[in-house]
C-alpha cells in the first residue's frame, strides 16, 4: 500500500523546547488517522511540519510522494489549522471564492458552500460568525481544492454537538485521506481508523481506537480512609495502582464501578469519595513515563 | 494571480471607515496648514502624509491584524504563490494611499486655488503614485515584523517619526544630527521631489535613488518575512 504521509525519525525544537523527539509514523492512502494527546504533546508541530510551515531539525517527511511545501503549492493538500483565522472586511462568500480560485477552480463556490453547510451564511461577514461557523468556513477553505490529503488540527473545538456531527459526516463523505489532531479520546474513537497517541513530543502508543481506549480509559478514585493498607487496596477487583499519603488514598482503576463497590463492601469507612473520569492527560503521562 | 489581487481590492474598498480616516486626516491638516503657508507646498506635504499613513497604518496595520487573527497562516497552506501575495498586497497598499492623495489634491485645487500646468500635475501625480510604493512595502514589512497588539502602536510610532523627521508635520527645523538623518528618509525625499516639481524644476536624482532603495529593501524584506511567516507562536 502506498503511504500518503511518511514521517520518519523527525525531531524539532523551538528554542530550548523539544517539541518532537524522534517521531516516526505513516499514514496510508484512504486512512483516517487521529493524532491524540494533551496540549504540548507535539500534535500541532507535527501538522505544521507536514504542511511545510516549519522545517524539521532532523528526519524526513514526505507528503503524497513529495516534500510538504511542494504538495501544498500544487494544491493537493487541504488544511484546517488550529490557529488559522479569517480576515476582517470580508464575507463568507469572498473567502470561499478566493479559496476556490487559489486551488484553480476544481470545485464551484456553490458546491463548497453547500458541502460545509454555509449556503445560508454566504453573505454574512466573517466577523459576524460564531466560533463554530468560523470553523466551517475554514473547513470550506480546506476542501475547496478537492484535496488528496486533509489535515485538521483540533477541528471541532468551537462546535456544538450538532455541528460536530455534521462536520464529521462531511469529512467522511469526502473520502479523503485525513489526519486530524485532537485531545478528545471520544473523537478519535468515533472517527479514526487508527490512533497515534503522542505525549511530550513522542509517539507513546499507536493502534486501533479500541486498543487505545482500553489503555487510556482508567479512572481515578480518591477517598479518605482510616489507616489505609496499600496491599489490601491493590488486591481489590479493578484496581491497577494505589497511592497513599496519610489517610488520603488515590486509586487508578480499569473498572471503577467494581473497584468502588469492593471499596465499600470489603474495606468500609470510606469518606469523601470522588471518581474522576477517564483522565486522558493523566493516562498519557503514565504511558510516557512507562516507556522511558 | 488576479484572484488574490481582486480579493484584496474588494476588501480594501469595503473598509470605508479606514478609507475615511485616511482621507479626513490629511485633508483636515491641509485645510489648517494650507491657509497659513504656501498652499501648493502644503498640498505636497499633505499628500506625502497621506501616502505615509495609507502605507504604514492602512496597509501595514491590516497585515499585522491578518497575522494576529491567523489569516496569514491560513493563506500559507493554500497554493497562493509568494509573488502573487506580494502583488496583491502592493495593489491593496496603493489603494489605501490613493484616496488620501486624491482628497488633498481636490482640497488644494478647490480651496487653496493651486494652479499648475497640466505637465506639472501629471509629473506630480506620477511621482506620488510611484513614490507611495516604498511606504506600502515598508508598511508590509512592519506588519510582518511587529507582533500582536504592539504592532499597531509600533506602526503609529514609526509613522509619526517619519512624518515629523520628513518635515511633513511640526516646525521643520531640527538639530543637526536629525537634519542629517532626514536626507535618508522616504518622507523627506518624496516631499522634496514634490516641491521641486511644483517649483518647476525636476526632482533631484539622489532623492529618487533614496526612494528606490527604500522600495527595494522594504520589498525584499516583506517577501523574506512572508516566506518565513508561518508561526503564530
Amino acid at each position: 500500500m502506498t503511504n500518503t504521509v511518511t514521517f520518519t525519525g523527525v525531531s524539532k525544537s523551538y528554542g530550548r523546547v523539544r517539541a518532537l523527539d524522534d517521531v516516526t509514523f505513516h499514514v496510508a492512502q484512504g486512512e483516517t488517522v487521529a493524532l491524540l494527546g494533551p496540549n504540548g504533546a507535539g500534535k500541532s508541530t507535527s501538522v505544521d511540519l507536514m504542511l511545510g510551515l516549519a522545517k524539521p531539525d532532523r528526519g524526513t517527511i514526505a507528503i503524497l510522494g513529495t516534500e510538504p511545501g511542494r504538495a501544498v503549492a500544487q494544491g493537493r493538500v487541504g488544511a484546517m489549522l488550529q490557529s488559522g483565522g479569517l480576515p476582517a472586511d470580508t464575507s463568507v462568500a469572498d473567502v470561499v471564492t478566493l479559496a476556490v480560485r487559489l486551488y484553480g477552480g476544481r470545485r464551484t463556490v456553490a458546491e463548497v458552500l453547500e458541502l460545509a453547510g454555509l449556503t445560508p451564511l454566504a453573505r454574512r461577514g466573517c466577523d459576524e460568525l460564531s466560533g463554530g461557523q468560523a470553523q466551517r468556513v475554514r473547513f470550506a477553505v480546506a476542501m475547496a481544492g478537492r484535496p488528496e490529503l486533509l489535515f485538521l488540527d483540533e477541528p471541532t473545538v468551537a462546535m456544538d454537538v450538532e455541528s460536530r456531527r455534521a462536520f464529521w459526516t462531511a469529512v467522511r463523505a469526502s473520502g479523503t485521506t485525513t489526519v486530524f489532531a485532537t485531545h478528545y479520546l471520544e473523537e478519535a474513537d468515533a472517527h479514526a481508523d487508527r490512533v497515534i497517541v503522542m505525549a511530550g513530543g513522542k509517539v507513546v502508543a499507536s493502534g486501533t481506537p479500541s486498543t487505545i481506549k482500553a489503555m487510556a480509559g482508567a479512572r481515578t478514585i480518591r477517598c479518605v480512609l482510616d489507616s489505609p493498607d496499600p496491599a489490601r487496596l491493590l488486591a481489590l477487583p479493578g484496581v491497577l495502582e494505589v497511592e497513599v499519603h496519610g489517610d488520603d488514598v488515590t486509586l487508578r482503576a480499569g473498572d471503577a464501578d467494581r473497584a468502588v463497590a469492593a471499596l465499600y463492601s470489603s474495606i468500609g469507612g470510606v469518606r469523601d469519595l470522588h471518581v474522576s473520569g477517564a483522565d486522558l492527560e493523566d493516562a498519557l503521562i503514565k504511558l510516557t513515563s512507562a516507556r522511558n | 494571480m488576479f484572484s488574490f489581487v481582486r480579493f484584496e481590492v474588494f476588501r480594501a474598498l469595503r473598509n470605508v471607515k479606514y478609507l475615511l480616516f485616511l482621507v479626513v486626516t490629511p485633508v483636515g491638516l491641509y485645510l489648517i496648514y494650507g491657509r497659513t503657508s504656501d498652499s501648493a507646498l502644503a498640498m505636497v506635504a499633505m499628500t506625502v502624509y497621506a501616502a505615509t499613513a495609507g502605507g504604514l497604518i492602512g496597509s501595514g496595520g491590516g497585515v499585522a491584524e491578518d497575522r494576529m487573527r491567523g489569516w496569514l497562516r491560513q493563506l500559507k497552506v493554500t497554493p497562493l504563490a509568494d509573488r502573487h501575495w506580494l502583488a496583491g498586497k502592493i495593489v491593496q497598499g496603493v489603494l489605501m494611499i490613493v484616496p488620501g492623495v486624491a482628497g488633498v489634491t481636490i482640497a488644494a485645487v478647490t480651496t487653496g486655488h493651486v494652479h499648475l500646468s497640466a505637465g506639472r500635475w501629471a509629473a506630480l501625480l506620477a511621482l506620488l503614485l510611484l513614490g507611495s510604493l516604498p511606504f506600502a512595502l515598508l508598511g508590509l514589512s512592519l506588519g510582518l515584523t511587529l507582533k500582536g497588539k504592539s504592532a499597531q502602536i509600533g506602526i503609529v510610532v514609526v509613522f509619526f517619526a517619519l512624518a515629523a523627521l520628513g518635515g511633513l508635520i511640526g516646525s521643520g527645523t531640527m538639530p543637526y544630527a536629525l537634519e542629517q538623518v532626514r536626507h535618508y528618509l522616504p518622507t523627506y525625499n518624496l516631499a522634496q521631489a514634490g516641491f521641486a516639481i511644483v517649483g518647476g524644476h525636476g526632482p533631484a536624482a539622489t532623492g529618487l535613488a533614496v526612494l528606490g532603495a527604500w522600495a527595494l529593501v522594504a520589498g525584499a524584506a516583506a517577501l523574506a518575512l512572508w516566506r518565513r511567516e508561518s508561526h503564530a507562536r
